[in-house]
Order: structure tokens, then C-alpha cells, then sequence
């Protein structure tokens, strides 16, 4: 038995998409602070985003692949991450297929992704993505 | 008149250094795999456990 809290999550995995999708984003939050050293769990993958036009669409078609749909939402409510859909939210708390994801266009601390990037480190399992 | 300043801070909850020590010897490669395994872990135990009274 799974406890519902306890969904399927498999963070290298949705990096790998995210990456492959040639999406332009920072991993930020417990993720971020895993792959820095800290042994703690976390049950989400937390993500900022470059807002520019062409990587939201790229984001966009991942999160379609993903399966991506509005996190403790218990209706079939359509979700549809069109680029200006994405334009439009500060915060989107997603579960797809491979557990939860949260998008942050501007997440506290890091006034931008660029300034976050020049912090950010590569994460080697994962070409192309990034942790701050 | 001179004034005092005192400070004080709560006690540090207590953590496994050696734990820590390993993880930062890691790659973030290891590291994401030690946490894929330690999730799945945790996951399961969760799952088993029951509430007692």
C-alpha cells in the first residue's frame, strides 16, 4: 500500500524531460538543496523559469508530456499551459507522471532566473539543468 | 550609562554529522540517487505504518 502523500516522484526524471525539452530553467528549493549535500527528502521539484517567449512554449510542451495537471485540485479541471497561460502565474503547483512540480516564475530570493543562474551550479545528471 | 546586550539562541536540534559528512563527499549525481532511494524508502514505510492509540 502507498501512502497518498507519498506519490510516485522521480525528480532526475523530470529533469531529464525538462532538459531534453530544451526548457531554460534553475532547480531551486529542497531539490536544490539536495543536490548541494543536504540528506534531507523532499516530495517536489521546484523550478524558476526564464519567461521569455520561446521557453514558455517550450515549457509548456514538456508539461503536456508530463501529463501535467493542477496539484489537490479534485475535479476534472482543464489545465491547458499555453504560453500565455504560463505568462500570466507567479506560482503553478503541478503533479504529473512522475510526481509533483512546482514552477516559480519569481521565487523569493532570487529576483530573476539570470541572477539565480550565475549562482547556479550544473547538475551532472542531467545535461542542461541547472540548481541554484 | 552604559547599556547591556544579551543574546541567547534556542538549542541547535540535533543532526547526524557523520550523515552530512557523506553526502557532501558525494556527487550530485549520488546524491540524487541517495535520495531516490531514501524517498522510496520513507515512501514505504509510510505506507505500512498504522496509528495506534
Amino acid at each position: 500500500m502507498t501512502s497518498a502523500r507519498w506519490a510516485d516522484f522521480d525528480p532526475r526524471k523530470l529533469l531529464g524531460c525538462l532538459a531534453t525539452g530544451g526548457v531554460d530553467f534553475v532547480v531551486v528549493g529542497g531539490y536544490a538543496a539536495v543536490l548541494h549535500g543536504s540528506p534531507r527528502i523532499t516530495q517536489d521539484l521546484d523550478i524558476c523559469y526564464s519567461r521569455e517567449t520561446h521557453n514558455l512554449r517550450s515549457l509548456g510542451a514538456v508539461l503536456l508530456d508530463l501529463n501535467a495537471r493542477l496539484f489537490g485540485v479534485d475535479e476534472e479541471v482543464p489545465f491547458m499551459p499555453d504560453q500565455a497561460t504560463l505568462a500570466r502565474v507567479e506560482l503553478l503547483t503541478l503533479e504529473t507522471d512522475n510526481g509533483k512540480l512546482d514552477l516559480l516564475a519569481t521565487p523569493s530570493g532570487a529576483a530573476a532566473l539570470l541572477r539565480a543562474r550565475r549562482r547556479a551550479r550544473p547538475h551532472t545528471t542531467s545535461a542542461g539543468a541547472w540548481c541554484a | 550609562m552604559g547599556r547591556r546586550l544579551e543574546l541567547s539562541a534556542p538549542p541547535l536540534a540535533p543532526h547526524d554529522e557523520a550523515q552530512i559528512r557523506k553526502h557532501l563527499r558525494m556527487t550530485p549525481a549520488e546524491r540524487a540517487a541517495a535520495h531516490d532511494t531514501a524517498y522510496r524508502n520513507t515512501r514505504d514505510l509510510a505506507g505500512n505504518a498504522r496509528r495506534v492509540a
